[in-house]
C-alpha cells in the first residue's frame, strides 16, 4: 500500500511530551512516523514542500494514551446513552447530559414514541450521583411509559432501575426473595436491581446488554468513541479475545481497517485458577503473531478486588469509614504468585486491578517474589486503580520497578462519597496520590476506566490538577500536580506502562505521528477549565482523524 | 419461600476455601453421574475428567459421554447460566463451584433466575488448614462467610487431621453456624451423598458411616405436607432427594441438603424419596 506523501503540519503550538524539546511549531511526517519536530524552517530542511496548515490555529499535542479503558465504551451507539455529561456519540452526534429524573423521563418518552408497544427500552450510562432528586424508582420510569419494559443500566454497571411493566413481565413482586431486589418500605419492589444476579432477573434486557457489550459493532464504535475524545492509543483492559484463533484473527482484521482510528492494546483478562493461567500464556503468545501497527499484546490483566464505592475493595486497618465491609479478593492471595508466574516468565506485563490497600500489598508482595525467582528487570508491572496505595507501598513498588495507574477521575465522580461515606475525610485526601508518587519517584499514569467514567484525558488531567469534587471540596491540596506533570501522565507515562513508549506517547523522531488536536492549550487555560477544551479529533500515523460532525 | 410452580432446574452451590476438596468433589460428581448434570467450575484447568469420558471440548465447555457438561465461569456466571438454559437438552441438575475466596451466598443469588431453584449449599472445610485459614488476615473474613452460608458443612481430610483438631473445628464451626449439620467425609463420599446413589463406603475410623433408606411415604397432600414430614425427620438425616406425587395429580422434586429444603414442580415421574443418614 502506497504511503501518503511527506507532509509538514503547522500549528499554533505543538506540545511534544518530550522534556528535551517540549514545544514546537511544526512537525514533519513520513510514512506515518515523525521525521522531524521543531520550527517550520527546521522541518523544511528535509526538502518537504507539502505544508498542511489546517491546524494553524489549533494546539497539537502528543497523542493521548489511555492505559485503562474498555471496549464496551462503544456500546452507546447501540444502547442510548443517558449519562450526566453530554458527549459525542461515535458517529459524532451530540447527546445532552441527563441532569435530573425529569430529563431522563423526557428522553425515555421520546424513545418510547418510536418503539413498538411491548418492546424493551434499554438505556445505559445513568449517573444519578449528583442529582438533587430522590432516588430513581419504578414510578418515575412508569411516567415515561407503561407500555414498554424499561431497563436503565447505571454507569457503575452494578445497578439497574426498571419500571413496573418490566417487574410484572418477570413476576418480580413483594414475594420475591432474590437478593439485590430493592424494596420500598411497604415491601413492594422499588424498581432497583442491584448486582448482576438481580439484574439477570430481567433476563431479556440484561442479555441484550451482555451481547451488545461484546458485539463487533460495539468494538468498532469503541475506536470512534476514543478518537472523538482525543485518544490515539488505548488499552482495552481485560477481554477474552485471546481465547480462540477465530477471535484473534477477527480482532486483527478489525483493527487493521483504515477506518479503525486508534491503536489498540488488547489485554487478556486472567480468569480461573493457576492451571488456567498456564493455559492462557500460550494463547497470549499466539495472539502476538497477529500484531501490526494498530494492534499489540504486551500485557495481561488480573482483577484482584472490587470497588471502594461498592465496599468490595479490600482495605487494611481501619477498614471502611461507614457502612458494611464487603471487601473480597477475587483471587486468593496465596494463589497470586502461582497465577502470575507464567506470565512474568514469558515477559508478558501484568496490570493488576487493586483498589484497596490490602490488595496493592498482595500484588506488590507477589511481584517481589517473582522478581527474585526470575529477573525480568524491565517488567513495568502496573498497579491499576491504586486508589488507596500507601507511601510505604509506593516505595516498595518503586524499588521493584513497578508503576501505578491512578483512577484520578474518582475524585470527581465519587469524591464526596469517599469523603463522607467510604474512607472518611483524612484518607479521601490521599486517594490517587499523584504528588506523593512524584516525591517518592514512582512512575504513574492516569485513566478513565471508560465507560465507568467518560473517555478522554482532558478530564483526567483536570481531575489530577484540581482534585475537586462536585460539591466544590478539594480532596488533598498536597496531592495536586501541575498540568505539565498531568500531561506526561496522560501521554508518555501511559505508553511506558504499555511497553510502547518507543513508538507512541511523545512526538520524537521515529515514533508514530500520533497527535491530539485541541482548540485550546491545557497549559494556558485556567486550570478549572482544562476539561472544557474542545477536541477537534486526532492525527493517527500522520492521517487526520476528525471527530465526525453530523450533517443533519 | 416462593412456590416453584413451573419446571425448573435444581442448583447446588459448592463452596469452600482452596484445598478443601471442591475440585475432587466436582470431578466425582461429573464422572459418576447417572443423570445429565451441568457443573460450572472456576478453574477449567483443574477439572480432571478421564479423557475417555470426554466426547467434545470447546473453549469453555466440556461435553461428556454420559451427557454431562462442564463449563468455566469465565467473567459472567449469568451468561453461563443463560447458555445452559438455552440448550436443547436441559441438565437435571446444575452444580456451581463458588471460588475459594467467594462468599457462596453471592453465587446462590443467581439461583433466583427463572428456570432455576436453589437446592442447597454445601461448604467443604479442610480439617487440616481450617484454623489457619480462619486466622489469615486476608481471607479470614470470607472464610467465616463461607461457613455461615452453608446448609451443610463437610469436614474433609479427616484421615490426616487429629481428632483433637477435628473437635476444635467442630466447636469453631458451631460458633458461627450453630444449627448447620456437619458431616465428616471425603469428597468422593460427599459426591455419592449428593447424587443420592448408595454410598458404598467402607466404614473406617476417620469418616462417618452413611446409610441410605427409602422414605415410606411416596404420596403427599401438598407442599406443606411434604415440608412438615421432612422437617420432622431425625437430625441424623443430612440428605434427601426424590420425586413424589401430591394430591392434585402433580409431582414434586424434593431436595434436602443439611438445613435447606426445596420443593419444586417437576413433570417427571415419581420415584420416592431416598434419605441419607449419618450413623452414630
Amino acid at each position: 500500500m502506497a504511503s501518503p506523501p511527506d507532509v509538514i503540519f503547522t500549528a499554533r503550538l505543538i506540545r511534544t511530551a518530550n522534556p528535551a524539546r517540549p514545544i514546537a511549531h511544526a512537525i514533519a511526517i513520513r510514512e506515518g512516523r515523525v521525521l522531524a519536530v521543531g520550527s517550520l524552517d527546521e522541518c523544511k530542511e528535509w526538502g518537504i514542500e507539502n505544508i498542511d496548515t489546517r491546524f494553524a490555529d489549533k494546539i497539537l499535542t502528543a497523542g493521548f494514551v489511555e492505559a485503562h479503558a474498555h471496549s464496551m465504551s462503544g456500546m452507546y451507539n447501540t444502547i442510548p446513552y443517558v449519562g450526566w455529561f453530554g458527549r459525542h456519540m461515535p458517529d459524532g452526534t451530540w447527546v445532552d447530559g441527563i441532569r435530573s429524573t425529569h430529563d431522563l423521563i423526557m428522553r425515555l418518552q421520546s424513545i418510547a414514541k418510536s418503539t413498538p408497544s411491548g418492546q424493551s427500552i434499554i438505556v445505559a450510562g445513568f449517573d444519578p450521583i449528583y442529582m438533587d432528586s430522590d432516588r430513581l424508582d419504578r414510578f418515575d420510569l412508569d411516567e415515561a411509559s407503561s407500555d414498554h419494559p424499561i431497563f436503565v443500566f447505571h454507569a457503575s454497571a452494578h445497578l439497574a432501575t426498571v419500571n413496573s411493566y418490566l417487574l410484572n413481565k418477570y413476576d418480580i413482586t413483594s414475594a420475591t426473595t432474590a437478593p439485590g431486589v430493592g424494596c420500598r418500605a411497604d415491601g413492594e419492589p422499588s424498581g432497583e436491581l442491584r448486582e448482576p444476579a438481580a439484574m439477570a432477573l430481567a433476563q431479556e434486557e440484561f442479555r441484550f446488554i451482555g451481547r451488545t457489550v461484546t458485539s463487533q459493532e460495539t468494538f468498532s464504535h469503541f475506536g470512534s468513541a476514543m478518537r472523538n475524545a482525543g485518544i490515539t492509543t488505548v488499552a482495552d483492559l481485560g477481554n477474552l479475545f485471546h481465547l480462540s484463533e477465530e477471535s484473534r484473527t477477527s480482532l486483527a482484521q478489525m483493527t487493521s481497517d483504515p477506518q479503525f482510528p486508534i491503536r489498540l492494546v488488547s489485554t487478556s483478562r486472567i480468569t480461573g485458577g493457576v492451571k488456567e493461567a498456564h493455559e492462557t500464556v500460550p494463547k497470549v503468545l499466539a495472539s502476538r503473531q497477529h500484531e501490526h501497527d494498530k494492534l499489540f499484546f504486551p500485557i495481561v490483566k488480573l482483577i484482584l478486588d472490587g470497588s471502594i464505592q461498592g465496599f468490595t475493595a479490600v482495605l487494611q486497618w481501619p477498614g471502611y469509614f461507614t457502612g458494611e465491609d464487603h471487601g473480597l479478593f477475587l483471587t486468593a492471595p496465596e494463589q497470586v504468585v502461582d497465577m502470575l508466574r507464567p506470565f512474568h516468565q514469558e515477559k508478558i506485563g501484568i496490570h493488576c486491578h487493586c483498589n484497596g490497600d490490602a490488595t496493592s500489598e498482595v500484588f506488590i508482595n507477589a511481584i517481589e517474589t517473582l522478581l527474585a525467582e526470575y529477573s525480568w528487570l524491565d517488567h513495568r508491572h502496573t498497579i491499576t486503580h491504586a486508589q488507596l496505595i500507601t507511601p510505604a507501598q509506593m516505595r516498595r513498588a518503586r524499588n521493584l520497578g513497578m508503576v501505578a495507574n491512578f483512577f484520578v477521575n474518582h475524585m470527581f465522580f465519587w469524591g464526596d462519597q469517599h469523603r463522607h461515606t467510604t474512607v472518611g475525610p483524612d484518607r479521601a485526601q490521599h486517594l490517587n496520590p499523584c504528588a506523593t508518587a512524584d516525591r517518592i519517584g514512582l512512575n504513574y499514569s492516569i485513566h478513565t476506566d471508560a465507560p465507568v467514567t467518560p473517555p478522554g484525558h482532558l478530564h483526567t488531567m483536570w481531575a489530577a490538577v484540581n482534585r475537586k469534587t462536585p460539591s466544590g471540596v478539594v480532596l488533598g491540596e498536597s496531592e495536586q500536580i501541575s498540568i505539565d506533570r498531568a500531561f506526561h501522565a496522560a501521554t508518555i507515562d501511559a505508553a511506558y506502562q504499555l511497553h510502547l513508549d518507543h513508538v507512541v506517547g511523545s512526538l520524537e523522531v521515529g515514533k508514530y505521528a500520533d497527535m491530539t488536536v485541541l482548540d485550546d492549550d491545557p497549559y494556558e487555560v485556567d486550570s478549572l477549565a482544562i476539561c472544557d477544551i474542545s477536541v477537534w479529533g486526532t492525527v493517527l500515523g500522520g492521517i487526520p482523524q476528525p471527530r465526525p460532525t453530523p450533517t443533519s | 419461600m416462593n412456590s416453584i410452580t413451573t419446571s425448573s432446574i435444581p442448583v447446588h452451590v459448592i463452596g469452600g476455601y482452596l484445598g478443601s476438596g471442591k475440585t475432587t468433589l466436582l470431578n466425582a460428581l461429573l464422572s459418576s453421574s447417572e443423570e445429565p448434570i451441568a457443573v460450572i467450575v472456576n478453574d477449567f484447568g483443574e477439572v480432571n475428567i478421564d479423557a475417555a469420558l470426554i466426547s467434545a471440548q470447546h473453549d469453555d465447555v466440556i461435553e461428556l459421554t454420559n451427557g454431562c457438561i462442564c463449563c468455566a465461569v469465565g467473567t459472567s456466571l449469568a451468561d453461563v447460566l443463560f447458555t445452559i438454559l438455552d440448550r436443547e437438552h436441559l441438565p437435571s441438575l446444575i452444580v456451581i463451584e463458588a471460588s475459594g475466596v467467594a462468599d457462596p451466598a453471592a453465587v446462590v443469588a443467581y439461583t433466583h433466575m427463572a428456570g432455576l431453584h436453589n437446592a442447597g449449599t454445601v461448604v467443604l472445610i479442610d480439617s487440616v488448614a481450617a484454623m489457619t485459614t480462619l486466622n489469615d488476615i486476608y481471607v479470614g473474613k470470607v472464610f467465616v462467610r463461607q461457613i455461615v452460608s452453608a446448609d451443610l458443612l463437610a469436614l474433609t481430610k479427616c484421615d490426616i487431621a487429629t481428632s483433637e483438631a477435628q473437635n476444635d473445628i467442630r466447636v469453631m464451626l458451631g460458633t458461627f453456624a450453630p444449627s448447620t449439620p456437619i458431616v465428616l467425609c471425603s469428597p468422593d463420599v460427599l459426591s455419592t451423598i449428593l447424587h443420592v446413589s448408595s454410598p458404598n463406603v467402607k466404614p473406617d475410623n476417620h469418616h462417618l458411616v452413611f446409610t441410605s433408606q427409602i422414605l415410606e411415604r411416596a404420596r403427599f397432600v401438598d407442599d406443606e405436607d411434604i415440608r412438615a414430614t421432612l422437617e420432622n425427620l431425625p437430625s441424623t438425616v443430612v440428605r434427601a432427594k426424590g420425586i413424589v406425587d401430591i394430591e392434585n395429580g402433580e409431582r414434586r422434586l424434593v431436595q434436602m441438603v443439611g438445613q435447606h429444603l426445596s420443593i419444586a414442580f417437576t413433570p417427571l415421574a415419581a420415584t420416592g424419596i431416598i434419605t441419607i443418614s449419618v450413623e452414630i
